[in-house]
């Protein structure tokens, strides 16, 4: 049986831990960035032939908008309250005219398309009401509320 | 047989058959007055009865939407509350007032009826800060939103260009209808028509002061002379005038034509616009409504009746004010005023505006704009007869802007390319984005001249303006992305009868194998039409068609290189479809419609159609901000601010014959054709012409950035030259957006995998070795 010296076995566990630990460390400040992030199956990635020539091509710095730091203005909240309040009252046409009054002020607040496609559905126009519904969806985040109410109005307007 | 004695001729009966020729005429001449009088009395009734007047149809700008946030400076607020008619005072009391101090402007607004509701009159104070509305209150209540009631920007007038604005016997101001019967008609209450006693007053006074001061005529006979006779100073007219004054006093109430004379009276000339009436004389002197007037100036109207251009408040101000101060003196001696009121007031001076609007309209290419959109409704009849109140998308600050922007920027290039003076025109469109409101147009180089309207139908080559349809195009296929390589290398095209067609680029070098962003970025031509024809010509109009463009257009492989006319408007209508995110909506000018009575007559409401998925827009949007960072569009970023995140494209048509550029904002879009009307060559290009008044135009103007929103099936990935997965540390590699499921999948040299944990990190230690 070989029997191990007692002084070299530590040395060489704490030369492999560090050696892994600073290997790990590197790894974990990685500067590359992946591939798409969305949901979904990520395309397998295969190498890629050597380029022939690199082409140089200026850099400009264009990037997607930051939508989550999107905040109503109180004049759109106080329009939607006053549209709101003509909906009630089944004054379509008004609350229609408070909505687009609205979309002047912030065409990316997607309630405003709620309180246009509900309007435009009791009219009986659910062409409208899918229409804007449609915007709306498109500029709401899917986790909220309203998303969830313009998916609604959607297929209720479709099957009109 | 007696001598019968002569019979003395004198004091003999005439003989019986004069006698009866005498009673037969004065019978036919009865028969003939009385029918005369019938018939009189028909056409009095009738025009009194019926529509009074053809009423010109009035068109209001915007009205403005003041919030918290809202940028707008103090200077901004101040124009939009003088050109309303709004008066400076040190103490604001009333509707129609307003103070400025500081950085804040106290005003009191008048008070509208919107279609959503009505706008009530209340006293409004704005704080500014760093060119934002900081804070909106009303009395000291913070208030979230206001409107300004929209300010008139001209009218469509009937054939003989009298223009009024109808006002009741209730909203005049105090004085002004006592004021005027004791100058004109002093015995309104007590005559029928005619006044004896109203004509011996005038001649005595006229005889006492040597001039005519006074005329006999009643009101009464005014208004037959205004409203249904001439103003020929003819016995026959001065004849007819009497009876028919009579018969309307039978007919009607003193009300009634009291009410018609007010509106009916000559009181001015604007150009070739006759004013009629005290409403619009009030404006027309003082900007304001009549409701508003001060003693003084209500005195100068009624000074007004006697001789509009003789009394001219610019041309003749002594004259105006002597008979102002003539009127204010009858005033008091008939106890409406006392002496020392009187005194006061006749030491101000005559308050009208500086200049007097001569301008039919003054902003011609935008109103023909409307008179096109309202005839699909209404009849040329009812839009220049009926009074109707027209309120448009209008923004008269923009316009301005607009103006300026084309103005300096026409003088400067002629100048800088030794361009003929004046022979560079223009024609330039503004829309708000995503309401697709049309807010300012200008049809010409001089913008209050109503001729071609080059905006609305110039017909010019769009060159590569048209690009963004082939690359939409090629991006909604599928196939392609922002990545693909395209050659940009020379094509030839066979037509049908053999005419070849080889198009070059501008700069007439190829550029091998090009990123697609690229391709449209740098507007290279190679690649484009190589890219056309692979998509199919067809593809390409129909894609241009779902844009806007409400027409057929020639399917040749030019298309895709913009070898075809459109007018400045119907090109942003396309471009408008990009900017909405893919939501196209038809342009519009009008909001709503009224009646003259101020009732709702018809909303011209948004309709949206989504043709266009927001993934494909979003990449089309990154090629066009590729434009203005650094293709053919980058000069926006000499004049527009960095951070301002804007996208565009521009377009030369062959031989440099036009000049377009064509972009937008977060919330606005314009395009701008500059060009000669002869279709002559011009040393210009889009990036050396029209993109220097679209910036400057955007420079003015209160824009936000483009939003630019990430849709959730676009993601963002690094990729190198050749479209193959990169890093974002490695040299030319670029950051781009792709539709989920068609990302690249091969990798560059320079990629690396993602490490999403430490057991990732370890595998590819292990697997590289």
């Amino acid at each position: 049986m070989r029997r191990v010296k007692h002084g070299r076995t530590p040395g060489l566990v704490k030369i492999t831990a560090s050696l892994a630990a600073t290997f790990l460390m590197t790894g974990c400040v990685s500067t590359y960035v992946g591939p798409a992030t969305t949901p979904g199956q990520p395309a397998p990635i295969e190498e890629a032939e050597q380029p022939q020539a690199t082409t140089t091509v200026p850099q400009t710095d264009i990037r997607p908008g930051d939508t989550d730091t999107y905040r109503a203005s109180s004049a759109v909240q106080g329009l939607l309250t006053e549209g709101w309040k003509l909906f009630e009252q089944q004054r379509y046409d008004a609350s229609a005219s408070i909505a687009e009054r609205a979309l002047r002020i912030d065409r990316h607040n997607p309630e405003v398309y709620l309180l246009l496609s509900r309007s435009y559905l009791l009219q009986s126009q659910p062409v409208l009401a899918e229409q804007f519904a449609r915007q709306g969806l498109a500029v709401a985040h899917s986790s909220t509320p309203v998303y969830r109410q313009l998916r609604e109005l959607l297929q209720q307007s479709q099957k009109r | 047989m007696a001598k019968r004695k002569k019979r003395k001729t004198l004091g003999r009966k005439p003989p019986k058959r004069w006698r009866r020729l005498f009673w037969k005429t004065t019978l036919w001449l009865f028969v003939i007055g009385l029918l005369g009088l019938a018939v009189m009395d028909v056409m009095v009734r009738a025009k009194f009865e019926g529509k009074k007047w053809a009423l010109p149809a009035h068109v209001y700008a915007r009205s403005l939407d003041l919030y918290e946030g809202l940028r707008l400076r103090p200077q901004q607020l101040g124009w939009e509350l003088d050109a309303l008619g709004y008066r400076a005072v040190s103490r604001v009391v009333a509707p129609g007032q307003y103070r400025r101090h500081g950085d804040s402007i106290d005003f009191y607004t008048r008070g509208f009826r919107f279609w959503d509701g009505d706008e009530p009159s209340r006293r409004l104070t704005v704080n500014f800060n760093n060119g934002l509305i900081e804070r909106l209150s009303t009395d000291r209540n913070r208030l979230p939103v206001a409107r300004l009631e929209p300010l008139r920007i001209g009218g469509i007038f009937p054939e003989h260009l009298e223009d009024r604005e109808l006002v009741r016997l209730v909203e005049l101001p105090p004085y002004l209808l006592d004021g005027l019967l004791a100058v004109e008609d002093r015995n309104f209450y007590h005559h029928y028509g005619v006044s004896l006693r109203g004509i011996a007053r005038a001649l005595w006074a006229n005889l006492r002061a040597g001039e005519m001061n006074q005329g006999g005529s009643t009101i009464t006979q005014q208004l037959v002379k205004n409203f249904y006779l001439t103003q020929r100073r003819t016995l026959w007219r001065k004849l007819l005038e009497i009876p028919m004054a009579m018969l309307l006093e039978l007919h009607y109430s003193k009300s009634d034509i009291l009410e018609t004379y007010i509106n009916e009276v000559f009181l001015g000339q604007a150009g070739r616009r006759a004013i009629h009436g005290f409403a619009l004389a009030s404006r027309h002197y003082f900007r304001q409504p009549v409701q508003e007037l001060e003693l003084h100036q209500v005195a100068l109207m009624i000074a007004l009746v006697k001789g509009a251009s003789y009394y001219d408040p610019w041309r003749y101000p002594e004259r105006a004010t002597a008979r102002r101060n003539f009127v204010l003196h009858t005033m008091q001696q008939n106890g409406l005023i006392d002496g020392k009121t009187a005194a006061r007031y006749r030491q101000k001076s005559l308050g009208v505006v500086a200049e007097p609007s001569t301008a039919f309209n003054d902003y011609p290419a935008y109103l023909d704009l409307v008179k096109r959109q309202l005839q699909r409704d209404y009849s040329a009849g009812d839009l220049s007869s009926e009074g109707l109140r027209i309120f448009t998308n209008f923004d008269p600050q923009i316009q301005q802007q607009l103006e300026r922007s084309i103005s300096k920027r026409l003088d400067n290039l002629e100048q800088g390319y030794h361009i003929d003076s004046g022979k560079l025109q223009a024609g330039a469109v503004v829309t708000r984005v995503g309401s697709g409101e049309v807010v300012a147009i200008a049809g010409g180089r001089q913008p209050r001249f109503a001729g071609f309207n080059r905006a609305l139908d110039a017909q010019r080559t769009v060159g590569s303006t048209i690009k963004p349809a082939v690359y939409l195009a090629a991006l909604e296929s599928n196939a392609y992305t922002l990545a693909s390589l395209l050659p940009d290398t020379p094509v030839t095209v066979e037509s049908e009868d053999g005419k070849l067609w080889q198009p070059r680029n501008f700069e007439r070098q190829s550029h091998g194998d090009v990123p697609l962003y690229r391709a449209l970025g740098y507007s290279y031509n190679l690649s484009t039409a190589r890219l056309g024809m692979e998509v199919g010509i067809p593809v390409v109009a129909d894609t241009l068609q779902r844009l806007g463009l409400e027409r057929d257009v020639p399917q040749l492989p030019s298309l895709s290189l913009g070898a075809v006319g459109m007018s400045p408007y119907e090109m942003a209508g396309v471009y408008h479809t990009i900017a909405a995110d893919g939501f196209y909506t038809p342009l519009r000018a009008i909001r709503a419609v009224y009646t003259a009575n101020n009732e709702p007559l018809r909303r011209y409401r948004y309709e949206v159609e989504q043709r266009f998925s927001p993934e494909t827009i979003h990449l089309l949007q990154y090629a066009l901000q590729v434009v203005v960072r650094e293709g053919t569009g980058k000069g926006v970023y000499n004049v527009l601010p960095p951070d301002l995140v804007v996208a565009g494209k521009t377009g030369t048509s062959n031989d440099q014959r036009d000049s377009w550029f064509a972009g937008f904002s977060g919330n606005y879009l314009s395009v701008v054709w500059l060009g000669r009307d002869d279709n002559g060559k011009m040393p210009l290009t889009g990036g050396t012409g029209a993109l220097w008044v679209w910036a400057d135009l955007m420079a003015g103007i209160d824009n936000e950035s483009l939003l630019f929103a990430q849709p959730e099936r676009v993601a963002y990935v690094w990729v190198d030259g050749q479209g193959h997965l990169s890093g974002e540390r490695c040299e030319g590699a670029r950051y781009l957006p792709f539709i989920e499921g068609t990302e690249p999948h091969l990798k560059g040299s320079c990629y690396r995998r993602p490490l999403h944990s430490v057991v990732d990190w370890f595998k590819e230690l292990f697997n590289n070795r």
